[in-house]
């Protein structure tokens, strides 16, 4: 277990999900018990079917658990409506996705502003604060531009921004520096950090990439389902490290 | 709203070539819905303002009681009389909407050039009473129906046969004949007419037997001064079937018992066409409308598809399922607003190239050329606009709500 001095962000308890193929089940993931907190900048790792996915999924509120339960902000999102789920996502998950996931008719300004406009927030006020992340991610001469016309580390961080623009608490992003290069993965993981600090957002990484997992505080390593490995890597958080199995 | 808006009409350009094609499908459903609604809507107006003005046999026509049903034996004993018409024609005063009431007397008999003589059935009118009601025709006129000169009320001898008639008798215009009829009172009477006009008949039944006569010459040939109905013309705003239950009580109280008539009851012809093209319209409607529903729904359906991932995202983004719906939703309703706009265009340049044509045609129970048109009936815009944004909602709404009900999951991981 571990422990922390800042607040639990999400809690899973003895959290199961499977799945069924034709007849036979799969078990993605097997007694989970985990809590990410506030401003954690944190990874998940382990092989391909891991269940690395479906943890994400799970802590996104993208999917419910088939067993065991899921606090949200102290709230259970077992018990929660599709509708509640999706203004929860809205106002207080950021995705990145692997493949960036940018609508293509939408020019990178736009994109960003989409998670504000499905929250209500007016035009000029969703311009302005997504104009603002896109400075910051260094796009400030790309707002125009559609994704088809940006480079993929461009479409990254246009991703990013998009995650980032609501101010949620947590951020989840699976396999962030894949499709990057050595350098705009550098730059990407470090503005990552940077907000995290700066903004006290959890972030919820699912990667292979040693250069990221370098460079998190927290590394949980799945396999078959199960968290084999808990390593805290920041100092005033005990444990730092826990072989759970 | 701004946003989606953007959003729904830039998707619907990422396939230009599928988008045009459901545009040109929902567009040629808006032609081909109300070229043919204009079309038949000139086909009533014609059959109608051709019943009421140019065969001038108005909006109502009043008989004495039981002359339509036993009138046709003894048409003799159901006249109404000079006071009776001195009645009602003082009772129509009291209606500014009745702008012309006029007898008539039909009659039939022989007609005889001399030499041979055959049957015939006429209709007898006054004849500046038949002009007034012809001037009250949209075009200021009507359509004429007859070849010659028009009836006149100081020329008593003056009448017109059908061109049929004046076949088979060898008559030309200004030829005289004689006309034989039993009188009211059982003798018989003949009297000389001069032919001043060939008329249509306006079913072929009547083509070799119809005539036209001045009322006074039906009347001197009956021997009689009744006559066997009182036809109406009224304002084109009145309401017959309102005035009909007002008149029913005034010339009740007057002492009458009558019958009366709309026009649409006495031309069973125009009702039943108007039943005919309603069956086509509804029919084609039909073909039409479902074209346009399966093409809206494979556009759709192909878009869902090719969108599967993109909807996931915007689902993880926190948009709820029927945030998916209306997006969707919004994407039909400009498909079938545009739709509907190149649907007014091409009506509008089909109208504008038959109006700069002319064409001419010969329709049902006309003997004559007249021109053919399409008329624009707003009515039908609105509801075609109206009916193909809600199929093109409809059909765009069944492979959205699938959409919006897949798991997110599943949908960002849709390749």
């Amino acid at each position: 277990m571990t422990t922390s001095l800042a607040a639990p962000l999400l809690e899973m308890r003895s959290v199961n999900k499977h799945y069924l193929m034709g007849e036979s089940r799969i078990d993605a993931l097997k007694s989970i018990d985990t809590t990410i907190r506030a401003g954690e900048f944190a990874a998940i790792w382990g092989p391909s079917g891991s269940g690395k996915s479906t943890f994400c999924n799970l802590i996104g509120l993208l999917d419910t658990p088939s067993s065991g339960s899921v606090h949200f902000e102290g709230r259970d999102v077992s018990c929660l409506s599709d509708d509640e789920r999706s203004m929860l996502r809205n106002r207080a998950i950021g995705f990145v996705f692997q493949g960036f996931n940018l609508i293509p008719v939408l020019s990178a300004l736009e994109n960003v502003m989409l998670p504000l406009q499905l929250a209500h927030v007016g035009a000029r006020a969703a311009r302005e604060a997504a104009t603002r992340r896109l400075d910051e991610m260094g796009l400030g001469s790309h707002l125009a531009h559609r994704p088809a016309k940006l480079s993929g580390g461009q479409q990254q961080r246009v991703a990013i921004a998009r995650a980032l623009v609501g101010a949620p608490a947590l951020v989840v992003a699976d396999e962030p520096t894949a499709n990057l290069d050595s350098e705009n993965a550098l730059k990407v993981i470090a503005l990552m950090r940077a907000i995290s600090r700066r903004e006290g957002t959890a972030f919820v990484f699912s990667t292979h990439d040693q250069r990221l997992l370098e460079r998190v505080d927290r590394r949980l390593m799945l396999h078959d389902g199960l968290i084999v490995d808990d390593l805290q890597v920041v100092p005033g958080i005990v444990p730092l490290r826990e072989h759970i199995c | 709203m701004l946003t989606w808006m953007k959003l729904a009409v830039r998707n619907l350009f990422r396939n230009g070539r599928r988008s045009l094609f459901t545009v040109l499908a929902i567009a040629l459903g808006f032609v081909a819905v109300n070229v043919l609604g204009g079309f038949t809507t000139y086909i009533f107006n014609s059959l109608k303002e051709s019943y009421i003005y140019a065969e001038a046999n108005g909006h109502m026509t009043l008989f004495r009681a039981g002359f339509l049903d036993q009138g046709k034996l003894d048409p003799t004993r159901y006249l109404l009389t000079r006071e009776q018409q001195a009645t009602i024609h003082r009772v129509l005063a009291q209606h500014p909407e009745v702008l012309v009431s006029t007898p008539q007397l039909q009659i039939s008999g022989l007609l005889s050039n001399g030499q041979v003589s055959t049957i015939f059935v006429a209709s007898g009118r006054v004849p500046s009473d038949i002009a007034k009601i012809a001037g009250r025709a949209n075009d200021g006129q009507g359509v004429r129906m007859y070849d010659g000169r028009a009836l006149a009320d100081e020329n008593r001898q003056g009448i017109g046969v059908s061109h049929g008639l004046a076949k088979v008798l060898g008559l030309k215009l200004s030829a005289t004949a004689v006309a034989m009829a039993p009188t009211v009172g059982g003798q018989i009477n003949a009297l000389d007419a001069s032919l001043v006009q060939l008329v249509d008949a306006p079913i072929e039944a009547l083509e070799d037997k119809l005539a036209v006569v001045p009322l006074a010459f039906a009347q001197e040939l009956y021997d009689t001064a009744g006559v066997d109905r009182i036809t109406l013309l009224l304002t084109r705003s009145a309401l017959p079937e309102t005035l009909r239950q007002r008149l029913a009580t005034e010339f009740r109280e007057a002492g009458l018992e009558l019958d009366m008539r709309t026009w649409t009851e006495l031309s069973p012809f125009y009702t039943k066409a108007k039943k005919m093209f309603d069956v086509i319209f509804v029919v084609s409607f039909l073909i039409v409308f479902t074209i346009v529903v399966m093409s809206v729904v494979n556009t759709f359906t192909m878009a869902v598809l090719e969108r599967t991932r993109e909807i996931g995202t915007l689902r993880a983004l926190g948009m709820k399922r029927r945030g998916i719906v209306g997006l969707f939703g919004l994407e039909s309703v400009v498909l079938g607003g545009f739709g509907a706009l190149a649907g007014i265009g091409l009506t509008l340049l089909i109208v504008a190239i038959v109006g700069w044509l002319q064409p001419t045609w010969i329709p049902p129970q006309m003997a004559r050329r007249v021109p053919l048109q399409i008329h624009l009936v707003p009515a039908y815009w609105l509801f075609s606009t109206g009916l193909l944004m809600l199929l093109s909602i409809f059909s765009a709404i069944v492979p959205a709500r699938k959409a919006a009900r897949m798991p997110i999951t599943h949908a960002l991981g849709y390749a």
